[in-house]
């Protein structure tokens, strides 16, 4: 077992059977799923080179559905690589994103009272959990947010992308934000968990898994400016915002091309009142997965290191048991050895206000990130 | 300010209407001229973003926005703001509103004797977006 403190921010835990689940779910909705009604999940139309979204090597012995054993889970990812915590975030969370709001809130309440009580109540103390929101239900979702967000377990929100066709930073999600406020819980957004594939991308439906994953960002960098053109950090000020699997080098380009227009535009929003790359660098954070591969790691580590700070905005994440995860290896060959406390614990730890000395087993030497083998 | 200090004779008071910009010349450079209630403000027309004439820009309410989504005027201020990408400026500092590391340059400037005078001597050299 790694002698390694880390933090993996992304880790999709799954239910082996919808009965599972609905267990949590009022009779009548329960008996509607049943029958047929609804659907937890939308079917992905683009394929998979492995036929599946999981690693090949994730599934049980019995073929059974990766992410739905914990045991695997600590002997494939938990327990190699040192790690102390990892955020359990469902199936991304697009399991609430139906079009239908009554069915949508259901299902999130349902799936949060299963992942306590499954997972986050196992007796596993590196199982923290993310309650799941449709945002296009925003008063419900702040209700559900209130409801479990006192669970010492709960780590953030995960919010569903473009619940009503927003931006998220738009007025009408604000509720939910107000409950993340109250309780100092950071947001979080999965990209990837709308109900249709073609909102990620500005030109129109993609027509292949290239060209959907090449351009999934999109849906990502148009929510974090809307965050803060919306004014959503000066109105709620303990926010933080926690971009999920949209890879790590559109960050540059983001805050140059934000601070670039702000001068220009302060007038149309004048609530923004500091440059945007300040609420940046304070407020959002950003999963390194999936990292991209340039011919030579310091291409992306001197355009990346071109933003101040950057060393602090980076959040480790596998994505395990997706097929597109990052294996722990991969990441520390690419990130400056400097960097690895932070991008593997540090910043999570601050970022979730936990204290570092919080995570280390009892009986267990401290020991740093960088001396995970 | 006193006509013991470096200064040059811009025109005459009547010749720069109350509120509003007009060009003037200072050793051989555009200079802009605001009078407003009772003073004189002298600023490079040169916008430092890139270079756009300030003399051409507009004097705008000064605005605030107190909460996400609600705007309010600051008191009586205004702002100049460039003819290009409209950046706003401080009338009397010159920073730019957005980002204070930017200034137009400003000169002090008073009136004496029915005359504006600018002093083209003494205000810091403004920042400017570097090439």
């Amino acid at each position: 077992m790694s002698t390694a403190t880390v933090v993996d921010c992304d880790v999709h835990h799954n239910w082996a059977r919808d009965a599972d689940v609905l267990a949590f779910m009022p009779s009548r909705w329960r008996a509607e799923m049943e029958r047929g009604l609804g659907s937890f999940r939308y079917r992905n139309p683009y394929p998979h080179t492995g036929g599946v979204n999981k690693r090949l090597d994730s599934f049980g012995p019995g073929g059974e559905t990766p992410g739905t054993d914990p045991r695997m889970l600590a002997e494939q990812l938990l327990d190699p690589f040192g790690i102390r915590r990892a955020i359990l975030s469902f199936e991304i969370g697009h399991e609430a994103s139906s079009p239908n709001p009554h069915l949508a809130i259901e299902i999130a309440r349902a799936a949060n009272d299963w992942s306590i009580a499954t997972w986050l109540e196992s007796g596993d103390d590196r199982h923290y959990g993310a309650i799941m929101v449709p945002a296009h239900v925003p008063e419900e979702g702040a209700k559900e947010i209130r409801r479990v967000g006192g669970h010492p377990r709960m780590a953030e929100v995960l919010v569903v992308s473009s619940g009503v066709g927003l931006p998220l930073g738009h007025p009408v999600y604000h509720p939910v934000y107000d409950a993340a406020n109250e309780l100092g819980l950071p947001v979080a957004l999965h990209v990837g968990s709308e109900w249709m594939p073609h909102v990620v991308a500005a030109g129109g439906l993609p027509n292949s898994r290239l060209e959907y994953l090449t351009i999934a960002p999109q849906s990502a960098i148009h929510h974090v400016t809307s965050f803060i053109t919306h004014g959503v950090f000066e109105r709620f000020p303990r926010v933080r915002f926690l971009v999920v699997e949209a890879g790590i080098s559109w960050i540059p380009w983001l805050l140059w091309n934000l601070d670039a227009a702000y001068p220009d535009l302060r007038r149309e929003s004048p609530w923004v009142k500091r440059l945007p790359s300040e609420y940046f660098r304070e407020h959002v954070r950003v999963t390194t997965q999936p990292m991209e591969l340039t011919d030579r790691r310091e291409h992306l580590v001197d355009y990346l290191s071109m933003v101040d700070g950057i060393d602090e905005i980076l959040c480790f994440a596998s994505d395990y048991p997706h097929w597109d995860a990052d294996e722990m290896g991969f990441i520390k060959s690419r990130i400056p050895r400097e960097w690895r406390d932070k991008v593997l614990c540090d910043n999570a730890c601050e970022l979730f206000g936990w204290d570092r000395r919080d995570l280390q087993p009892a009986g267990e030497p401290a020991s740093t990130t960088s001396a995970a083998s | 300010m006193s006509t013991a200090e470096p200064h040059v004779d811009v025109g005459a008071l009547e010749d720069f209407p109350e509120g509003s910009l007009a060009e003037a010349t200072l050793s051989r450079r555009t200079i802009g001229i605001l009078r407003r209630n009772g003073s004189v403000y002298a600023f490079a027309s040169r916008c430092p973003h890139m270079g756009g004439p300030m003399c051409q820009g507009r004097l705008l309410p000064r605005l605030d926005g107190p909460t996400a989504g609600n705007v309010a005027r600051r008191g009586d201020e205004l702002v100049l703001a460039c003819p290009w990408h409209g950046w706003e400026f401080d009338i009397s500092s010159g920073e730019a509103i957005a980002n204070p590391r930017y200034r137009v340059r400003t000169y002090p400037a008073w009136v004496q004797d029915g005359r504006v005078l600018v002093d083209p001597t003494s205000s810091p050299r403004a920042a400017t977006v570097p090439a």
